[in-house]
C-alpha cells in the first residue's frame, strides 16, 4: 500500500497524463471486448463464457498475420476476421443448440470450447510467450503532454476504440439493423413473427461480438504478451465491466471500461498489490447499492 | 432413530467396511491412491451440488473454497500450532468465514450473476494466493510439505494409515451431506430450486437458507481440499484456479445432479479418465473439453440421471415459470 | 380484520390502482370482480407485499402491514395461492405439504432429523383429505391434473395456517363443472375452517352465487361495493361492467 505515491502522483501534472492516458487505454481494450459480451447478452440471452477465448485467438492470428505481411492492419483485420468466423462456426454447431436451455448447459459448452482453444493455441504457437513486437509505424518518439509522457501508440489505439465506439452506437441506435437487434433483445417472438429470422440475427450479433473481441486482440498483440489462456483474465475483467455498466448497456459498458481502466491505472500506483482487489470492491459497491449497474436494465437479483 | 436413518448409517459403515478392504483384496497401492484422489474431487463436486442440484445455484467459484481448505490447513500444521484434528476443524471454519461473507454478497443474485460473481470472488482468490507469498508460497505453493505429527496413534506419514484416514473422513462427510439432503433442510432448499417465489410465500427465509447451503456447501467442498493437500502434502494455487471449479461442475453434471452419488459417480470417472489420458498426451484440455463438448450438446444427462426412477426433468436448476407470468397477469 | 385504506398504486406514468378502500370482514367471504386490466392481481400484490403501494394503508387487525416482506406478511396470516398453479414440480404432492408445515413450524433449518419423520403428517392429511387430495399424496406435482394442482395450491397455502386466504381465479382454466366443485370446495373449506376469504373471479354465475361481498374494480378503482343483490342493480355497474365488458369476459372465459 503506498497512497503516498498515489498523492504525489495525483498532484504532478505529468503523473496524471501518463496514468489517464494508459488507464484510458486499458479501458477502451476492455471496452471492445466487454461491448460484444454485454450485446450478446442482451440480445441473445447467454452469458458467452468463451468471449476470452476469441480475444485470445485474434492476438495469436494477428501475430501470425504480423509475421508474414508485416503489415500491422493486416494483422488486426485478421484477428477481428478471423475471430468473427471462428465465432460464426461456434455459434452455428455449439451455442445455437442451447439457447434457451438452462445456464449450466451453456456455461459447460463454452467451457469445453475454452479448454479446446486454449490446448489447440498451445499446439500451433507452442506454449512459450510471443511478442508480436512495435509495429515499425507506431517507432516514433513519444509524445510530451504537460511533461507526461505518452507513446504516439497508445493515442492510435484509443482512437480506434474510439472510433469504433462510435459506430458502434451508430449501427445499433441509427440503423434499420440497429432496430432489429433491440427490438430482438425484448421480444424475440415478435420480431420472428414479423418474418424477420432471428436465428440470422443472432448469429450476426454474435459474429459482431467475436469481430470486436479478435480485433481488440489483435490491436493489443503489441504491447501484451500471448499466452495460451491470456483470454481468461480478460473475460473476468469485461465481466466485472458488465457489472458495472448494466448487463446488455453498451453505453454502460464504455463508462465501465474507462472507470475500470482509470481504477486499474491509477491503482497500480497507489495499491499495487490490490488492483484487482479495487476492481471487485468497486463491483461489490455497485451490486449492493445499484443492482441493476450503472446504465442497465435487466434486473441482477431475483423477483 | 427412524428405520430409514438407522439403515443409512448401516449402509455407510458398510461402505467404510469394503472401502477399507480393498487395497488388501488385490488393488494395491495404485487402487489407495486413484480412491484417495477421486475421494478428495468427489467430496468438492457433491459439496458443489448441494447448491446446483438441489438449490439450483451455479457456483463456478468453488474451487476457491477447495483451496482455501488446503491452504488452511496445511499452512496451520506447517505452522506446528496445533494437532491434524484441530487443524481441520480450524481449516473448516476458516473457509465457512470466507464463504459466509461471500455468499452474502452472491446468493441474492440471479443465476447469471451468481455464477459469474463467484467465478470473479475466485480469481481474486487465486491472485491472494499468487501474492500473498509470505503464508502461500505464492507460485510454488507451500513448500517443504506439510508435517503431519501422530496423533491418537494414527500416524499419516504411513500410506496405510493415510488412506484409513481420508476415506474415513470421506465417507463421513458423505454420510453428513446425505442425511441434510434428506432432512428438512434439504427439502426447503428442494422448494427454493423448483419455486423460489412461491417459497418466499409459503415463508421461507429464501436468503437465510441459501446462505446458509452456500456455507455448508463451501465447507464440505473444503475437506476434499484438505484430503488432497494430506494426499500430496501440499497445496498450489492451481486448486483454486478456475479449471478446477469448470472440472467440478462436469463432474456434477457427468454424474448426474439429480443423484445424490451423481457428482462422486462423476469424479470416480473423470480422475480415472485423468490417470489414462495424461499417459498417452499432454494435451489433457483438448482431450477433457472435446468430451465437454460432447456430453453437453450429444448427451445432456449425466449417468444417474438415466438411471433414475420416475420421469424427473432433465434440469431441475430451473425454477417453474409461471413466477412472473402471475405477477403481471392482471397488473 | 383486512382493511385498504386510499390505496394508490403507480407504475411508471400508469395508475394501476387509485384510491382503493376495502374492508374484508372476519370471516367474510369476497368476491373482487372486474374486467380483463382492471387490476385484480396487482391488488393481490400489494397485499401480500409482491409491491409497495405508492400512497395509502394496509392494516390487518388495525395494525399497518405496509413495508412488511413478503414472509413477515405471511407469518401474520395472510397467504395467497396463485392464478397459475405456482407448484414444486419435483416434489410429491405430500412432500411439498410437509415442506410448507415445515417452514410454517419453523423446522427449515432442521438438518439432522429425516424429514418424512420430521412432523406427524396428520395435519398436512388433514387439508389434503379436505381437499380431496388424498389419493394425490404420493404422485408427482407435475404428474397431477390441471384441477388437483389448483387445489394443491390452495392446499399450500392452507398448511400455513392463514387467517385471510387470497385466491386469485381459483376456477381459471377449468371446464365449467370443474369450476363448481372447485368454488363448492372453497366454501367447504370457508365454513371448516372460519377463515376470511378474499377471491378474484370472471365468472358472473360464481360470483353471485358464492359471494358475501363484491367489489367491482375498474380501471384500478372500485367502482361498486356491496352485497349480490346491490350490485346486481347498481346501475354504475351494469353500465361500466356488465353492459359492456361482460360479453367480452364470457367470450373470453369461453
Amino acid at each position: 500500500m503506498e497512497p503516498a505515491a498515489l498523492l504525489d502522483c495525483l498532484t504532478s501534472l505529468s503523473c496524471v497524463v501518463t496514468q489517464t492516458t494508459s488507464g484510458l487505454i486499458i479501458g477502451m481494450l476492455f471496452f471492445l471486448v466487454a461491448a460484444g459480451l454485454t450485446l450478446i447478452f442482451g440480445v441473445l440471452g447467454i452469458v458467452n463464457f468463451a468471449h476470452g477465448a476469441f480475444y485470445m485467438v485474434g492476438a495469436y492470428l494477428a501475430y501470425s498475420a504480423y509475421q508474414v505481411t508485416g503489415s500491422y492492419l493486416v494483422a488486426v483485420l485478421a484477428g477481428g476476421f478471423g475471430a468473427a468466423i471462428l465465432g460464426v462456426l461456434f455459434e452455428r454447431f455449439a451455442i445455437r443448440r442451447v439457447y434457451g436451455e438452462n445456464v449450466l448447459l451453456q456455461l459447460l459448452v463454452c467451457y469445453g470450447f475454452v479448454l479446446v482453444a486454449d490446448d489447440l493455441v498451445q499446439i500451433i504457437w507452442g506454449s512459450e510467450y510471443l511478442s508480436m513486437g512495435m509495429p515499425q509505424a507506431f517507432r516514433l518518439p513519444p509524445v510530451f503532454i504537460a511533461g507526461g509522457i505518452v507513446p504516439p501508440f497508445y493515442i492510435f489505439i484509443i482512437t480506434v476504440a474510439a472510433v469504433f465506439a462510435a459506430v458502434l452506437w451508430f449501427i445499433i441506435e441509427r440503423t434499420q439493423y440497429g432496430r432489429i437487434i433491440r427490438a430482438t433483445a425484448v421480444n424475440p417472438t415478435m420480431v420472428s413473427a414479423l418474418g424477420i429470422p432471428t436465428p440470422l440475427i443472432y448469429l450476426s450479433v454474435f459474429a459482431l461480438g467475436m469481430f470486436l473481441a479478435g480485433m481488440a486482440g489483435g490491436l493489443a498483440a503489441p504491447i501484451r504478451a500471448l499466452t495460451p489462456g491470456m483470454g481468461f483474465s480478460v473475460l473476468i475483467v469485461s465481466f466485472v465491466v458488465t457489472v458495472i455498466g448494466g448487463m446488455g448497456s453498451v453505453t454502460g459498458a464504455l463508462v465501465a471500461s474507462i472507470l475500470i481502466g482509470l481504477v486499474r491505472s491509477y491503482g497500480s500506483i497507489g495499491f499495487p498489490l490490490f488492483v484487482d482487489g479495487l476492481m471487485y470492491v468497486m463491483m461489490g459497491l455497485v451490486l449492493v447499492l445499484k443492482p441493476n449497474g450503472l446504465l442497465g436494465r435487466q434486473e441482477a437479483s431475483r423477483p | 432413530m427412524t428405520r430409514s436413518t438407522t439403515r443409512n448409517a448401516l449402509i455407510a459403515l458398510a461402505a467404510l467396511v469394503v472401502l477399507l478392504a480393498l487395497p488388501h483384496l488385490g488393488g494395491g497401492e495404485k487402487l489407495a491412491d486413484y480412491i484417495i484422489f477421486a475421494a478428495a474431487w468427489g467430496l468438492l463436486a457433491t459439496g458443489l451440488n448441494l447448491l446446483i442440484g438441489y438449490t439450483g445455484l451455479i457456483s463456478f467459484g468453488h474451487a476457491m473454497f477447495f483451496a482455501s481448505g488446503a491452504y488452511s490447513f496445511g499452512a496451520i500444521m506447517q505452522a506446528q500450532i496445533m494437532p491434524v484434528p484441530l487443524a481441520i476443524v480450524a481449516a473448516l471454519i476458516i473457509t465457512g468465514a470466507i464463504a459466509a461473507l461471500i455468499g452474502a454478497i452472491c446468493v441474492r443474485l440471479s443465476e447469471i450473476y451468481f455464477a459469474f460473481l463467484t467465478l470473479a470472488f475466485q480469481m481474486f482468490f487465486h491472485s491472494i494466493l499468487l501474492s500473498w507469498v509470505d503464508v502461500t508460497g505464492g507460485d510454488n505453493g507451500l513448500l517443504g510439505g506439510i508435517p503431519t505429527p501422530v496423533f491418537f496413534g494414527v500416524d499419516l506419514n504411513q500410506p496405510e494409515h493415510l488412506y484409513a484416514f481420508c476415506v474415513t473422513v470421506t465417507v463421513l462427510a458423505m454420510y453428513l451431506m446425505h442425511r441434510i439432503v434428506s432432512s428438512p433442510f434439504g427439502f426447503t432448499l428442494r422448494m427454493i430450486r423448483d419455486n423460489e417465489r412461491r417459497a418466499i410465500f409459503l415463508g421461507v427465509n429464501v436468503f437465510a437458507v441459501k446462505l446458509t447451503c452456500f456455507v455448508l456447501s463451501a465447507v464440505f467442498s473444503s475437506v476434499g481440499g484438505i484430503i488432497l493437500a494430506l494426499f500430496i502434502s501440499g497445496a498450489y494455487p492451481d486448486f483454486a484456479f478456475w479449471t478446477t471449479s469448470g472440472e467440478a461442475i462436469f463432474m456434477v453434471m457427468l454424474g448426474g445432479l439429480t443423484n445424490f452419488f451423481g457428482p462422486i459417480l462423476g469424479a470416480l470417472i473423470l480422475t480415472g479418465l485423468n490417470d489414462i489420458v495424461v499417459t498417452y498426451t499432454d494435451h489433457y484440455g483438448l482431450f477433457l473439453g472435446g468430451i465437454i463438448l460432447l456430453f453437453s450438446l450429444g448427451l445432456r444427462k449425466g449417468v444417474l440421471d438415466f438411471v433414475k426412477p420416475g420421469g424427473r426433468k432433465s434440469t431441475p436448476a430451473q425454477p417453474t415459470a409461471d413466477a412472473k407470468e402471475a405477477t403481471h397477469a392482471d397488473a | 380484520m383486512l382493511t385498504l385504506d386510499a390505496v394508490h398504486k403507480n407504475f411508471g406514468g400508469i395508475k394501476a390502482t387509485r384510491d382503493v378502500s376495502l374492508d374484508f370482514p372476519k370471516g367474510s367471504l369476497s368476491a373482487i370482480i372486474g374486467p380483463n386490466g382492471a387490476g385484480k392481481t396487482t391488488l393481490f400484490n400489494l397485499i401480500s407485499a409482491q409491491i409497495a403501494p405508492s400512497e395509502g394503508a394496509i392494516t390487518l387487525d388495525g395494525a399497518s402491514i405496509v413495508g412488511r416482506s413478503r414472509t413477515e406478511i405471511v407469518r401474520a396470516g395472510v397467504v395467497r395461492a396463485f392464478q397459475v398453479a405456482s407448484l414444486f414440480p419435483t416434489l410429491t404432492a405430500m412432500q411439498a405439504m410437509t415442506a410448507a408445515r415445515v417452514s410454517y413450524l419453523g423446522k427449515s433449518f432442521g438438518m439432522w432429523r429425516p424429514f418424512d419423520a420430521t412432523l406427524p403428517p396428520e395435519r398436512a392429511m388433514e387439508i389434503l383429505a379436505l381437499l380431496d387430495l388424498g389419493h394425490a399424496a404420493n404422485t408427482q406435482v407435475s404428474a397431477l391434473s390441471h384441477g388437483d394442482q389448483k387445489l394443491l395450491d390452495i392446499g399450500l397455502a392452507l398448511a400455513m395456517e392463514p387467517r385471510v386466504l387470497l385466491l386469485d381465479e381459483p376456477t381459471a382454466g377449468l371446464g365449467p363443472q370443474e369450476r363448481w366443485s372447485m368454488i363448492e370446495q372453497i366454501k367447504e373449506i370457508w365454513r371448516a375452517l372460519g377463515l376470511t376469504i378474499v377471491f378474484i373471479e370472471h365468472d358472473m354465475d360464481i360470483v353471485f352465487a358464492t359471494a358475501q361481498q363484491i367489489h367491482v374494480l375498474v380501471s384500478g378503482a372500485v367502482l361498486a361495493s356491496g352485497t349480490p343483490d346491490q350490485v346486481r342493480g347498481d346501475q354504475r355497474v351494469i353500465d361500466a361492467y356488465l353492459g359492456t365488458a361482460l360479453d367480452e369476459e364470457k367470450e373470453a372465459a369461453q
